[in-house]
């Protein structure tokens, strides 16, 4: 919650708005909370700044690279436009969706298991944690040409490549969340005559589920970074094709609308995400 | 209804034994309260988790309803130093929680927690979560969860340890009346003289660590009139006797200093 501060109660306390340092990077707890009414509109002026950079760089005025040009927002959001308009980019965005659907709910069913048993076994964390640090530092990509070695072309290939790229979060935030349950709360239960059974279902999942929600929006953000080089080998549709496709039909403005949808679905993914648990765990 | 022959507790504290408390010898009767105070450190909490059937004896043993008991009993209920209220369930399915569970799942015990709500005061924050509701409000939610299990025998530990003043008092009386209306026993862990006095019909005095049953005073009778005006029974002759009496015990077995500092209260 943040506090706001009336200037009444800041004379009040013996400061003066004068004596508050305005700017700069060293603010104090009084000056901060008293830009609350500017908090609104910084979002919307960090995005009309980040659009301003777009077309700076893009323009031919500035003159970095004439090819720039086709890449400018006026361009971008006309091919974006059309795009939206095409039946065959939904297809793209439905697939996209249902790939990282897929590999997601792979990574959920692997990872909340083992960082259940992680986070409980003091013995199994030991034995587990430097290959597990080992291996979640390769990148997913790297991967790529073994998967389809093993898996063929196809879906599945993308399917392992975005649980790999997803489970690690979900697993070590399950974990994590384990090791946090406080003791108190299975002693309570405990006295209340709970089984071990019912102490896991009533105590201990309840109390990890905030983790394991944080760890499905990490493991969302890293799968959806993921998919788009990931379905750009050897398959038919899904957004990270449909870059390609527009490349080799040199329809580069239709380049950039993609990469403006493919962030435009990531943030209202991980938006909505962060709204369900703020909402179902705002009191914990 | 509760004995305690023999009981010690030994444990390892950095790599060292250490015995919380031994030799200790207890009963609690039907439907009285038995205060136990002693400076800290000196093994209440650990016994009272030795009832529980929490932590296992080292020595002795523990019989309730004449049968040895090696765990929790469901009649038994526990009413902790913290609320312990679960963060993401309202002060209603807090209060309701012990018939999730098998031990205590009854038909009709959902609709029980309503009218314990209305018996603790909080039936209009029965939607309330316990981040929203004060420490003394969250000490009777966690009461109301203990008394669905219906026990016949209640283990407080220092529950209003983290309460002001006036709010524990407060508190402390209306316990006592529905603990008496219910016939209930109680053990009742403090390190805070004064409540171990208003509490108890008994007084068992330990020892500092390794706890021991150090004597077992009766307190003077406590009527509804008296417990109508607290502040009239904690100024009686009677009560600040013994008090003193208490004092002198603790002064004698070396409890006193680490503790009590707030006892000496002149009539």
């Amino acid at each position: 919650m943040k506090m706001r501060l009336s200037p009444s109660i800041i004379l009040r306390a013996g400061l003066s708005r004068a004596g508050a340092p305005r700017s700069g990077l060293f603010r104090t707890a009084v000056s901060r909370a008293g830009e609350g009414k500017g908090a609104a509109w910084a979002p919307l002026a960090g995005l009309a700044l980040a659009l301003a950079a777009w077309t700076l760089l893009t323009s031919p005025a500035v003159g970095l690279n004439p090819i720039l040009e086709v890449f400018s927002p006026a361009r971008a959001l006309e091919a974006l436009n059309r795009v939206v308009q095409q039946q065959r980019t939904w297809t793209h965005i439905l697939v996209s969706l249902r790939r990282v659907g897929v590999g997601l709910a792979i990574a959920f069913l692997a990872g909340v298991p083992a960082g259940l048993l992680i986070g409980r076994l003091r013995w199994l964390e030991r034995a587990s944690s430097g290959a597990i640090q080992f291996v979640r530092m390769i990148s997913p990509i790297s991967w790529m040409p073994i998967a389809v070695m093993v898996l063929g072309i196809g879906d599945a290939p993308i399917y392992f490549l975005l649980a790999v790229s997803a489970v690690w979060p979900i697993l070590l935030s399950t974990a994590e969340g384990v090791r946090r349950v406080d003791r108190r709360w299975i002693e309570m239960a405990r006295s209340l005559g709970a089984s071990s059974a019912e102490i896991l279902r009533h105590v201990v999942i309840p109390a990890v589920a905030s983790h394991v929600v944080t760890g499905l929006r990490l493991g969302l953000g890293v799968a959806w970074i993921v998919l788009v080089p990931a379905e750009m080998l050897g398959v038919r549709a899904g957004l990270g094709y449909a870059i390609l496709d527009a490349r080799d039909r040199l329809a580069y403005p239709e380049v950039m609308a993609i990469i403006l949808v493919i962030g435009f679905i990531g943030w209202s993914m991980d938006a909505l995400i962060r709204r369900i648990q703020a909402q179902r765990w705002r009191v914990s | 209804m509760i004995e305690v022959a023999g009981a010690g507790k030994d444990y390892i504290l950095n790599g060292r034994a250490v015995t919380a408390f031994d030799g200790v010898d207890l009963e609690v009767r039907r439907g009285e309260i038995l205060s136990v105070v002693g400076p800290s450190g000196c093994g209440k909490s650990s016994l009272l988790k030795a009832i529980a059937g929490l932590e296992p004896l080292s020595r002795g043993e523990i019989r309730f309803e004449g049968r040895r008991l090696d765990g929790p009993d469901p009649r038994i209920g526990v009413v902790f130093q913290e609320a312990r209220l679960l963060p993401w369930l309202t002060v209603r399915e807090n209060a309701a929680l012990a018939a999730r569970f098998a031990a205590h799942r009854r038909p009709g015990a959902a609709g029980e927690v309503d009218d314990l709500l209305r018996r603790v005061g909080l039936e209009a924050f029965g939607d309330a979560y316990p981040s929203q509701v004060s420490g003394g409000m969250a000490q009777r939610a966690a009461l109301a969860r203990t008394l669905l299990q219906r026990p016949t025998a209640i283990l407080f530990d220092e529950p209003f340890a983290s309460l002001d003043a006036l709010r524990r008092m407060e508190l402390q009386i209306w316990l006592v009346r529905m603990l008496k209306e219910e016939g209930t026993a109680a053990l009742f862990v403090t390190h805070d003289l004064d409540e171990a006095l208003i509490m108890g019909d008994r007084i068992a005095v330990m020892t500092p660590r390794p706890g021991r049953i150090h004597r077992i005073y009766d307190a003077p009778p406590k009527d509804r009139r008296a417990l109508e005006q607290p502040e009239t029974l904690a100024a009686s002759r009677e009560f600040w006797e013994l008090k003193q009496s208490i004092l002198a015990d603790l002064r004698a077995t070396g409890g006193l200093g680490e503790a009590m500092a707030d006892a000496h209260v002149e009539p």
